[in-house]
């Protein structure tokens, strides 16, 4: 068998291997990989590769950055920022009709902005906001989709542990595809606040209108979105200007959020252990991923499939834009199946030679792709977030979480419309770095 | 038997997290001391390098602890159309050829740990000795092999299957 028949079979075994039995993807590619490159090249080389990949990645400064932004998160996650946020974001937008929905989606926004997570954001959200909805007799088809879709912005609006994974394996500048993902990521916040108002105009009854509250009480909500403020603009101000590495923003992010959370009393030993515990449970699920991605790439690359299948692809007679919606497409279909992350690794090596030889910006091809795999998160049958969603609250069925974040699914499409119409959108802060 | 074994994994497994929860916090610490220090006075030396060697320990102390707490991400959504034999037999095979496989990782690492001793390499900032982080992220290689032993193992005792 010539090595690029063994990259295509290698790769169809894994696919088969992720579908069709319950492996984690990270040992699949790990394991698959391993053995191509032991039948491609010999044992020795692939045993060799083996031990040494093994530290190469543990032990990469770059990858450092992982463990330390979700440390962030999850020090903000139990501490209770996503409450505060809420409560702040209520003050203002709860007296209009679907106010609280649109509550949702801001408070998923802002506390995005300081967790890079769509799962953590999901059921961090869902235990404040479905309550409240409930009480105020919203809709569950709307309550649900809201938190769901609300939730994905955790993945698109920096800083992200999608981002940080793209630009790590592509190696591009992770403060550059952070702030690439800025405006996509407030764009498509307001797309969602956007259904929430058409779905509320369409049906008034789906979102009634909450007490109205004074502008001292506005004002008075404030001081409770102030430490993501802060927490937002040191990490992201620090990797703007320049001032700081991204593990080292990641570290600057923890430890304020700790400081923030222990002064405000919001922190007990307790809490900390679990959120370490949490950290090292994630950050070593993305470790083992990255690892596998890494061995099943190298297995690739000693085919020469990615290489070869950029060049086909490039020198096809059709217009690049018709590929990357083909891609895009994959990436959709794909997302509905499998975690954004691990479908991300798993593809990366495949297509980015391919978006490259094209010409194409790296850097809006990464963006692009995690709001479309991120889209995967709310899409049927393993959408992550809807299921996260409809385990919280217990007397709404999936059939309705599914129809909810249906609505919240067009804007999406609008989003990567806009973001395929004008690359500039996602390149233009980055290009005054 | 296989209760015994599992305690003893689950023992390992809360030791090697406590190692990697510690390292994880120091890391923080250290980076900020690097910023602090960088801007008032003169940076830490050495810190991208102690910054990589922990994160390494980091990674590979969880991956007992990850396994056993099943947060890898799988996806197998196939498998569950199959009768209860096989997904049982599925699920046993996968965790048996995993296991091999991070044993056989560990070994590697563990050997290539063992070849630094042997030359005596040293770090390129520090100067110092590395192969005890190497053989630690060898450790966590082969803790996550017998966690995955263990899992083998109570699959096919099991009566549930997921």
């Amino acid at each position: 068998m010539d090595p690029i028949t063994a990259g295509i079979l290698g790769t169809f075994i894994l696919l088969a291997a992720i579908f069709l039995l319950r492996i984690p993807v990270g040992f699949a590619m790990g394991i698959i990989g391993f053995a191509g490159f032991a039948y491609v090249l010999n044992w020795n080389a692939a045993t060799g590769m083996l031990g040494t990949e093994m530290w190469n990645v543990f032990s990469k400064y770059g990858l450092t950055v992982i463990p330390l932004f979700i440390l962030m998160g999850q020090i903000c996650f139990y501490s209770g920022v996503n409450e505060r946020l809420y409560k702040s974001a209520y003050a203002w937008m709860g007296e209009i009709r679907g106010g609280l929905a649109m509550t949702t989606i801001l408070a998923c926004a802002g506390f995005a902005a300081i967790c890079g997570s769509n799962s953590a954001t999901a059921a961090t959200m869902s235990t404040v906001a479905l309550p409240e909805m409930k009480k105020f007799k919203y809709n569950p088809i709307l309550a649900t989709g809201s938190v769901a879709a609300g939730a994905t912005l955790g993945a698109i609006i920096p800083p992200s542990v999608v981002l940080i994974i793209i630009g790590l394996q592509t190696s591009q500048s992770i403060a550059k595809l952070f702030v690439g993902g800025m405006v996509p990521g407030i764009m498509l916040s307001l797309l969602f606040l956007t259904t929430v108002w058409y779905l509320c105009r369409k049906n008034p009854d789906w979102g009634p209108a909450g007490p109205k509250t004074t502008l001292r009480e506005k004002i008075k909500s404030l001081p409770g979105s102030i430490e993501m403020i802060i927490i937002f603009f040191l990490v992201m101000g620090g990797l703007f200007m320049g001032l700081f590495t991204p593990t080292e923003a990641g570290a600057a992010g923890a430890a304020l959020a700790l400081i923030i959370s222990l002064l405000s009393g919001k922190m007990s030993w307790k809490k900390f252990h679990l959120a370490v515990d949490d950290t090292l449970k994630i950050s070593c699920m993305i470790m083992v991923i990255i690892f596998g991605a890494v061995i099943f790439g190298r297995f690739l690359a000693i085919t020469r499939l990615p290489f070869e299948a950029a060049g086909w692809v490039a020198g096809l007679p059709i217009p690049p834009v018709v590929i990357i919606a083909v891609i895009c497409l994959i990436y959709i279909i794909g997302g509905m199946v499998m975690d954004a992350l691990a479908l991300l690794l798993v593809t990366i090596p495949i297509f980015f030679p391919v978006v490259t030889a094209m010409g194409y910006d790296p850097l809006w091809f990464g963006v692009l792709i995690t709001v479309v795999t991120t889209m995967g998160a709310i899409t049927p049958p393993v959408g992550v977030n809807t299921f996260i969603v409809a385990s919280m609250s217990k007397d709404v069925s999936m059939t309705d979480v599914f129809k909810g974040v249906t609505y919240f699914m067009i804007a999406y499409i609008i989003c990567i419309a806009i973001l395929m119409a004008f690359p500039q959108i996602v390149t233009f802060l980055p290009s005054m770095m | 038997m296989i209760d015994t074994l599992d305690r003893f994994s689950n023992a390992i497994t809360r030791l090697l997290t406590v190692l990697a929860g510690f390292f994880l916090v120091a890391m923080m610490f250290l980076a900020c001391a690097n910023m602090v220090l960088r801007a008032v006075w003169k940076p830490v030396t050495g810190t991208f390098e102690l910054m990589g060697f922990m994160g390494a320990v980091v990674a590979a102390f969880s991956l007992a602890f990850a396994q056993r707490q099943k947060s890898h991400i799988a996806v197998g959504i196939l498998l569950k159309h199959f009768p209860k034999p096989v997904r049982r037999l599925a699920d046993a095979a996968t965790s048996a050829v995993s296991s091999v496989f991070f044993l056989l990782a560990g070994i590697e690492t563990w050997k290539w740990a063992a070849f630094l001793v042997q030359t005596g390499e040293l770090s390129e900032t520090l100067h110092i000795i590395f192969h005890p982080f190497v053989f630690a992220a060898s450790a966590g290689c082969l803790a996550l092999s017998f966690v995955l032993i263990i899992d083998t193992l109570k699959t096919l005792r099991s009566d549930k299957v997921l």
